[in-house]
């Protein structure tokens, strides 16, 4: 006699520990199977592009900044900056390059130890978490000391960035670039050689190459399927062009490629700090740009490797000075709508560990 | 870097915007209208010229204006022809454009392959904006479509799930119009009082 089953709607958020942010996720569940999860977002929905059309592109930097994803500030004051240069055609001095070329990088190592601290902590590896936020502190007082924020430092500028590297402040970098590589090599142990851990993600919440391009999947995420495209080496930007590092990829697709993909790049953003220092050139840091910078009438599209992907800018100016339109075409919000494909057929207990591994961030999904 | 300090030099993206595509497009449809260059284009200006944007916009990404009823059939062609390949949406967005009494909608589509973009760009009435979904082509323009349709009012005729998605379901207006009133909006004063209301008597 068959057992009479109907499905079962689980409802997860929009508060909730593992989603770290405001998500809601309607999970709808045959037995313990995934048969469908939907993403409900806009908790968080703070309507940067509408703001952004009300104020300078000055005072746009600190929205961007804090608008957006707040792990990854300086990628999305590069992202957008990148936009407001390119239409204005504003020069930004050799040193200001290098000098963004190596914040950037430092931003990436400690956007993916905050997703690493906490995966692992979703996980119940609460070690890791301790340990990445131990190294991941030492990186926040590094910001701290050359842009006096921690977490939105404001620091990039139309031109340039806004004052140049304390004293010293390269040869700490350095220190810290020494050490890394060997607390990189602590999480690895702790994770890549526990049984506990890779049998929750081994081969979970796969994510073929056909369908991460077909939705729109970026960044580690696409990478870790097989998608070969890292926007520092298809367009390089500021000074990607002219350093040497690699970009990772994995074909399997699942959690534990995820998880490879952005180890590995931490290690490759170590690679670029330290040919950024080594290369740093004299000079100034910022080239003469008005206050009131104005843009001519035009558009562009400019895009930046942020942590979480393809970061672009959709700019639209009327010869104002301020934005007419301001797109901000953010990766959290692509990988997220892939998100769904990767649950699809796993267990239940498998939510946490795939939610983790496509490191959204709920402000950039919801800007 | 030779002639450092104009655009051409800058590092964010390529040095020179490429519309070998935008003619190619223009060759296999000729209804799409390219957009309006200016001479010499940014990149390739002398030293010293200063481009004049008030002849024409300056423009950064190749891209065309598309008729909004062919919008499918050439969004199916670039997908899946040579030279094309255009298998990856990266954004669907709108810009209100009230004095023409217009919503452009744009399309960003690009080749992970072939590293090559294009705009397209369909202008649709303010006061019925319908246009065909491209969704059913690429499955990425979904959601992209549902926030263009929450904060500007476009409907996407074929959409499977045309819902809100930023703002709640029975939000009102259409948030990225230029002429919204976003201070202090009477009907949501209204709203929250309504639901309070409810909350007290249940």
């Amino acid at each position: 006699m068959a057992l009479r089953t109907e499905e079962l709607m689980l409802n997860m958020g929009p508060q909730h520990p593992s989603t770290h942010g405001v998500l809601r996720l309607l999970i709808t569940l045959d037995g313990e199977n995934i048969v469908d999860a939907r993403p409900y977002i806009g908790y968080l929905h703070s309507s940067v592009e509408k703001m952004m059309e009300q104020r300078t592109y000055l005072q746009n930097v600190a929205l961007a900044d804090r608008g957006l994803d707040y792990l990854t500030a300086l990628a999305n004051e590069e992202a957008y900056l990148l936009a407001v240069e390119r239409l204005g055609g504003i020069e930004v001095p050799p040193r200001a390059r290098w000098i963004r070329t190596l914040m950037l990088e430092l931003q990436r190592i400690s956007s993916h130890l905050v997703w690493l601290g906490t995966w692992g902590n979703d996980l119940g590896a609460t070690t890791v978490f301790l340990y990445c936020f131990r190294e991941r502190e030492r990186l926040l007082d590094l910001f701290e000391q050359a842009t006096g924020g921690r977490l939105h430092y404001v620091y990039f500028r139309p031109g340039g960035v806004s004052q140049d590297l304390p004293a010293g402040w390269t040869d700490r970098v350095l220190a810290f670039c020494d050490e890394f590589p060997g607390h990189l090599q602590e999480y690895s142990d702790l994770l890549t050689g526990n049984p506990i851990f890779l049998a929750r993600v081994h081969g979970v919440g796969v994510l073929p190459k056909d369908a991460a391009i077909g939705m729109g999947a970026c960044g580690p995420v696409a990478r870790a399927s097989g998608v070969g495209f890292d926007v520092r080496k298809a367009f390089p930007y500021e000074a990607y062009g002219e350093v040497e590092f690699d970009v990772p990829t994995q074909d399997a697709g699942d959690c534990f490629a995820r998880y490879l993909v952005r180890m590995e790049e931490m290690r490759q953003s170590v690679r670029i700090v330290r040919q950024a220092i080594e290369r740093l050139p004299d000079g100034e840091v910022r080239s003469k740009v008005p206050v009131a910078v104005k843009l001519p009438r035009g558009e562009t599209y400019t895009r930046t490797e942020s942590p979480r992907g393809d970061l672009g800018v959709y700019l639209v100016s009327e010869g104002a000075d301020r934005p007419y339109r301001l797109k901000v075409r953010a990766p959290s919000f692509a990988n997220l709508y892939a998100l769904s494909e990767m649950m699809r057929g796993w267990k239940v207990a498998d939510v946490i560990a795939i939610l983790g591994t496509a490191d959204i961030v709920l402000s950039d999904v919801d800007r | 870097m030779e002639g450092a300090g104009r655009a051409r030099d800058h590092p964010g993206g390529r040095t020179v915007v490429s519309w070998e595509l935008v003619e190619q497009l223009k060759a296999r449809f000729p209804e799409v209208e390219p957009f309006p260059r200016s001479e010499p284009s940014p990149e390739e200006e002398p030293p010293g010229h200063k481009h004049d944007a008030a002849k024409a916009p300056v423009r950064h990404v190749p891209g065309a204006v598309v008729p909004a009823g062919r919008l499918p059939e050439i969004c199916r062609a670039v997908r899946d022809e040579a030279p094309f390949l255009l298998d990856y949406c990266s954004f669907v967005t709108g810009v209100d454009r009230p004095e023409a009494g217009q919503i452009e909608v744009a399309y960003h589509l690009f080749s992970i392959a072939a590293h090559h973009e294009l705009l397209l760009k369909v202008s649709v009435p303010r006061d019925d904006p319908r246009i065909p979904s491209v969704s059913g082509i690429w499955n990425a323009a979904n959601w992209h479509e549902r926030e263009t349709y929450d904060l500007f009012g476009v409907v996407f005729d074929g959409h499977p799930d045309l819902r809100r998605i930023m703002m709640t379901d029975d939000w009102v207006g259409h948030p990225l119009r230029k002429d919204y009133v976003y201070e202090d909006p009477r009907w949501l004063v209204d709203l929250v009082a309504q639901r309070r209301r409810e909350a007290g008597s249940s």
